[in-house]
């Protein structure tokens, strides 16, 4: 019989359990789920539900959990029904780290896919400082049990050690990965040589990823440039917002606002010269910023979370503090200098291709085989 | 690679003075069939489809929409999955995509991701130049609709008791769970004469009483006081991308 | 203008001897720096005495006061100097003038010798920091990272300029030996921060398991007592010793095969990472502080966690793989030319005239 691993997340599907949502989290679970299969391990997921089970891909059931509450940023709720009901699972993952609080199965491996608490307003969401106390004593114990951490970037491995004594052994870094097959600079546009210059910004429209120091430098750069057009190319959270961009791109000439598929975004970032990752908080090896790397576009990125770990300032791409006048100066310095913009993206392809999917199953697999043996 | 076969379904009742031949013009130029069933129209809606080299042109002999929309549902349904299509497109005589769909479409049709593609739908309202955007008819804080979905030859299609509001797609395909919500907007133009506003309101209220007891409030809306009704203006949007260019959307 | 700069030790406690070290040379670095600008600059640090002394036209002020309190020198220096640069954050709490500079060398206190207390000091302390002076010039990213996970408001103060190397100084060898022999290098100081104790652990493994390996290994002036724990270790024929003075270093890169980088915590853009890239070496570095600034795993170099078994396995796949070796330091070499001293210089002039002539 084949060994089982239960993997419990928050929400693989909506809570309802009527529509999956895709973003990079459920992209890396894809693959992981992939990976396990490739090895012969059976898989199982759990998330938040009222009770429903669905169909994953073949023979992988999503198996849901009818919890409510999220106290101080944790689900122990979850946790502890997972643990009574997945009672048939060999081994477990925990998606997301805060999952393994307050208990763990015995063979198990925790992620973190960076930093997410890194804004002021976090503190609303665990009740100010006093709240601050309880959610770090949580997420320690969440860290504690696991056998194995695997951190998609440096950062949070950075920052455990920094704040606590005794985890260290339990990281593995492994970074993010892109796509080479479908994200790669064949037939690509040459970067900065054709009119109009396209720059491109392919994130969510939120603020923490920087859409409105975006709009602002668009707003500039296009009324002082006639040669710039901007793309702004991703959803909203919120409908209404998706209603504004459009508006709002309208009005502007050579400002496009629109959204794409994960599979045509390998053929847009080919049309691309520049790509924006202004991201302000929250982040970890930026799956946007891999994809964009790999296809030749020269990157401004943020010296946020993991992209510190992708990007080395002025060597594969710019790294800046995200504000509007900071990224007006990057793109203008890279208009200025074609050649040198050219270098950028050429290293850029080279450096992305360490990140290879191939290279995660690898990595993957190795802490697989010591945690699970 | 071989390029998935998408089949549009449509069901007509006298749409020649209004926006059919509009619609055929755009969906020859992005779908591989048309299967049109025509509910016994009285006018010259039959002539129009037949111009159209991709249509398949059904005929009811009595009109069964205006007793019961379920049976003319399904016959579409049947006749259109006849073609062997890889993907249906369900559409009515009154909606119209915008072009960036002709650029697109090979993308949503191909690909193995996503199961089927949802749109957003905009009501126009006594006019072709502003939709209506009060409670339920926001198009922007209402769910995608679908339009586009993955044929399963292996599944049943079955069908609700309805008389009214059927929907377009057998039950088996209304919980599906990889769906893509594409940002191509969709005009539908059933609301854009005021002269009609009246009547269907006669028989959409007709309809909710045999069917729930009531007139439903969606229905009571249409006649909506003047100052209850808020429009919008509808705005063009740029951009697409062809074989690799970038062209603009009108 | 004259601009007090606060450096720890630039001079030793007597101000009889230069120290040599990463921090010094930063230092140095600055000076020239700031004395091109056309500014004055007044060096106060640690001294076993009241002192002034004149090195390279540069006043250096000894107070004796730091054997007591290194704080209180911070204090005198406040005193004495209008403008003042702090050249780096104090492991105690301190007065920090408005309108000025700090300069962190990257997180110090993610190691397990720390106890969670004093790490929850270490952090409330660069926390004060933050809130009392204009600007923090991070040399790595990692440093920003973890201010801004615990004091996301504040952290808007800090800006990066990662550490440079001198591409001239030290640039890959004419001519490689090209002898049979591995030759691995440790170039740093005997300091258990650094990993030394892994890299003497790793050396033992190598040497009875691997034939013609040669360990190079430097003899730390600065660290006697440790120098005598690893006597019998540096006796072994394997093992080759080499003075830590600056001036041969590239000399000693270029012998290297492969040169490790194990520190453990404490870490900024290092050095001697930058000086082994720009070498064009093969490099096995830890995932520690800035580190992970100038290594991209498997692209110009191997980057592991601080064990034996990682930094083991990585060795071994590259001694027995010279082009892997070969295609990694030529990587390493390329990413180096974004470390540029004029780079560093550059971001360097342009905060200090936004702090000092504001």
């Amino acid at each position: 019989m084949k060994d089982k691993v239960g993997i419990l997340t928050s929400n693989f599907y909506d809570p309802s359990g009527e529509r999956l949502i895709y973003g990079g989290a459920e992209r890396y679970g894809y693959q992981l789920t992939k990976l396990l299969l490739d090895l012969d391990y059976e898989v199982e997921w759990w998330q938040v539900g009222s009770g429903w089970e669905q169909e994953l891909m073949d023979g992988v059931m999503v198996k849901s959990i009818p919890v409510t509450k999220s106290p101080y940023e944790t689900m122990p709720d979850l946790n502890y029904a997972f643990l009574e009901r997945a009672a048939d699972i060999d081994y477990a993952i925990y998606f997301i780290t805060f999952l393994a609080y307050p208990q763990v199965k015995e063979k198990s491996i925790s992620l973190s896919h960076g930093i997410y608490w890194d804004y002021p307003t976090f503190d609303n969401l665990i009740n100010g400082q006093q709240g601050r106390e309880e959610w770090l004593r949580r997420l320690k114990i969440a860290l504690t049990g696991p056998e194995k951490i695997v951190s998609v970037d440096t950062a949070f491995i950075q920052w455990v050690k920094a704040t606590w004594t005794g985890l260290d052994h339990k990281f593995n870094y492994i970074p993010n990965f892109v796509d080479l097959e479908k994200f790669n600079p064949q037939n690509r546009r040459e970067v900065l040589k054709e009119k109009p210059i396209r720059i491109i910004y392919p994130r969510r429209l939120t603020t923490v990823r920087g859409i409105n120091e975006t709009i602002r430098v668009a707003e500039v750069m296009t009324s002082e440039n006639k040669d710039l057009e901007f793309h702004i190319v991703g959803r909203g959270h919120k409908d209404g917002t998706e209603k504004e961009l459009m508006k709002w791109a309208s009005k502007h000439e050579r400002i496009y606002y629109y959204w794409q598929s994960p599979e045509r975004m390998a053929q847009l970032y080919k049309q691309m010269d520049i790509a924006l990752i202004p991201t302000k908080a929250a982040e970890g090896t930026s799956l946007s910023c891999l994809e964009a790397m790999a296809s030749g576009c020269v990157v401004i990125s943020s010296h946020v979370g993991g992209l510190s770990d992708l990007i080395f300032n002025e060597y594969n791409g710019l790294l800046v503090k995200p504000t509007a006048k900071n990224l007006i100066e990057a793109i203008s310095s890279l208009l200025a200098d074609p050649k040198q913009a050219r270098l950028l993206s050429q290293r850029g392809i080279e450096v992305a291709k360490t990140f290879s999917m191939k290279q995660w199953r690898k990595n993957w697999e190795a802490i697989l085989k010591e945690v699970f043996n | 690679m071989k390029k998935n076969k998408l089949v549009a379904m449509m069901p007509v009742y006298n749409e020649a003075d209004r926006y059919l031949e509009q619609t055929l013009e755009q969906l020859t130029r992005w779908v591989d069939e048309i299967v049109i069933l025509d509910d016994a129209s009285t006018d010259e809606t039959a002539n129009i489809c037949q111009q159209y080299p991709k249509v398949h042109l059904f005929k009811n002999e009595t009109r069964l929409f205006n007793q019961d929309e379920t049976i003319v549902r399904s016959k579409l349904w049947e006749l259109a999955v006849q073609r062997n299509p890889d993907w249906l497109l369900a559409i009515d005589a009154d909606e119209i995509f915008s072009d960036r769909i002709i650029d697109e479409v090979g993308y949503y049709i191909n690909q193995e991701t996503y199961q089927a593609i949802s749109f957003r739908l905009f009501d126009f309202w006594k006019s072709e130049e502003f939709y209506r955007v009060d409670g339920a008819w926001n198009p922007w804080h209402r769910p995608g609709s679908v339009f586009l979905a993955r044929y399963h030859p292996e599944w049943d299609a079955s069908w609700p008791d309805n008389v009214i509001h059927t929907g377009r797609w057998p039950l088996e395909y209304r919980n599906l769970k990889q769906i893509y919500h594409s940002d191509i907007r969709i005009k539908h133009f059933g609301w854009a004469n005021a002269e009609d506003h009246h009547q269907k309101f006669l028989f959409y209220s007709q309809k909710d009483l045999e069917q729930y007891g009531k007139v439903q409030p969606h229905t009571k809306s249409v006649m909506a006081l003047p100052n209850k009704v808020k429009l919008e203006e509808w705005f063009e949007r740029k951009r697409s991308l062809k074989d690799g260019e970038l062209v603009n959307e009108r | 203008m004259k601009l007090g700069f606060f450096v720890p030790n630039l001079l030793s406690w007597s101000g009889d001897e230069l120290v040599i070290g990463g921090l010094e040379r930063y230092a140095w670095a600055l000076i020239d720096l700031i004395n091109d600008l056309g500014w004055e600059v007044e060096v106060h640090q640690n001294g076993n005495s009241n002192w002034e002394r004149e090195v390279n036209g540069v006043k250096v002020i000894g107070h004796g006061v730091a054997q007591f309190s290194p704080e209180a020198v911070v204090e005198e220096a406040n005193s004495c100097c209008d403008k003042i640069l702090y050249g780096s954050i104090l492991q105690s709490p301190m007065y920090y003038k408005q309108n000025s500079i700090v300069i962190s060398h990257g997180v110090w206190w993610d190691s397990n010798n720390f106890k969670q207390q004093r790490k929850e000091k270490m952090i409330k302390l660069c926390g004060n920091v933050l809130n009392e002076v204009d600007l923090v010039i991070s040399c790595d990213y990692n440093f920003l990272n973890v201010m801004r996970s615990i004091w996301p408001g504040t952290t808007d103060k800090i800006r990066v300029i990662p550490n440079f190397v001198d591409l001239e100084e030290f640039k890959p060898s004419k001519n490689p030996t090209t002898d049979s022999k591995i030759r691995i290098l440790y170039p740093r100081r005997l300091d258990n921060c650094r990993g030394t104790d892994i890299f003497i652990e790793l050396a033992n493994q190598l040497i009875s398991t691997v034939d013609n390996i040669e360990i190079l290994m430097a003899i730390d002036r600065n660290n006697p007592d440790k120098n005598k724990e690893i006597k019998s270790f540096l006796a072994q024929d394997q093992v080759k010793n080499f003075n830590l003075q600056f001036s041969e270093m590239p000399a000693i890169y270029q012998q290297a095969d492969i040169v490790i980088i194990p520190s453990k915590y404490s870490e900024g853009t290092s050095f001697s990472c930058l000086e082994a890239m720009a070498s064009g070496k093969a490099i096995i570095a830890t995932d520690v502080g800035g580190l992970t600034n100038l290594i991209i795993d498997g692209y110009n170099g191997i980057l592991v966690p601080p064990r034996l078994k990682t930094i083991n396995k990585a060795v071994n796949l590259l001694i027995n793989n010279q082009e892997m070796r070969q295609v990694l330091g030529q990587r390493a070499r390329e990413t180096a030319k974004a470390f540029t001293i004029d780079r560093w210089r550059q971001y360097w002039a342009e905060y200090l005239k936004a702090i000092y002539l504001k």
